[in-house]
């Protein structure tokens, strides 16, 4: 009997059917943003700059991030600039997540790191996935295969890297004047962790 | 030969031209560059 009790705790415990769902919102906080001719993110030409101070854009509101000039090119390398900072609200409640109310996820934690494009420095990340807001560099290249980014913090060092940088299905084209920076979250938001979680997004490119 | 007023005046409504042809040419490899537009969205 005892098992049986212990059995039924189990599965209705919420967590055990709490599903995933999409997010209302997804503020990012972004300092820049740079585009760079090679796959290994090499020479990155800086377009957004926010002159050091993170801006906060929810992302499900499809905002301008930013615009500058850039030569007419093929980019196979998009770089952003931002804090590892992401502000969410589920869509509905289930499990440990509410509808309306705003979770925090810090999404590059220590042992992990981040390459800075343009010096080179590699910093480390701090805290968990609820502490701890790290300055960090996104790398969106032709040169990495993983969608996910095992390590989306450093630049891929060979065409095909499968760990570093997150995959940028096609060159971007900048003559076509823009495009957008996707940070998918649809049946990201986890209620069946403890706090409401947020499971890695989906980030691509895509052109205007 | 000599050069008339009239030719001088063409020769350096010429000259005009072409100097101004060589800076548009300069000034179009500026103007190769784009403004690009960086949007977000998360589907």
């Amino acid at each position: 009997m005892k098992y049986l009790l212990l059995l039924a705790s189990i599965i209705i415990t919420p967590t055990s059917w709490a599903a995933t769902t999409n997010a209302s919102s997804a503020i990012l906080h972004v300092y820049g943003a740079y585009l760079a001719e090679s796959g290994d993110c090499s020479n990155p030409i800086k377009f957004v700059d926010n002159s050091g101070s993170a801006q906060s854009f929810d992302m499900v509101t499809t905002p301008t991030l930013g615009q500058g000039t850039v030569p007419a090119k093929t980019y196979n390398c998009l770089i952003i600039e931002m804090t590892d900072r992401v502000d969410f609200v589920p869509t509905t409640t289930t499990g440990n997540c509410t509808a309306g109310t705003s979770y925090t996820r810090y999404v590059c934690q220590a042992g992990s790191s981040s390459t800075n494009p343009t010096t080179g420095a590699v910093t480390a990340c701090t805290g968990t996935s609820q502490t701890g807001e790290d300055h960090v560099f996104i790398y969106i290249s032709t040169w990495a295969t993983n969608p996910n980014g095992t390590n989306a913090f450093s630049p891929p060092t060979y065409n095909g890297d499968a760990t570093n940088g997150i995959n940028l299905a096609t060159p971007i084209d900048a003559s076509k004047g823009g495009g957008a920076f996707i940070f998918n979250t649809t049946g990201k938001v986890d209620g069946g962790q403890n706090p409401c979680d947020l499971n890695v997004p989906i980030f691509s490119f895509r052109s205007l | 030969m000599k050069l008339s007023l009239k030719k001088v005046v063409l020769l350096l409504i010429c000259a005009g031209a072409i100097a101004a042809g060589i800076v548009a040419c300069g000034k179009g490899v500026e103007f190769g560059a784009k403004s690009f537009v960086l949007t977000g969205a998360s589907s």
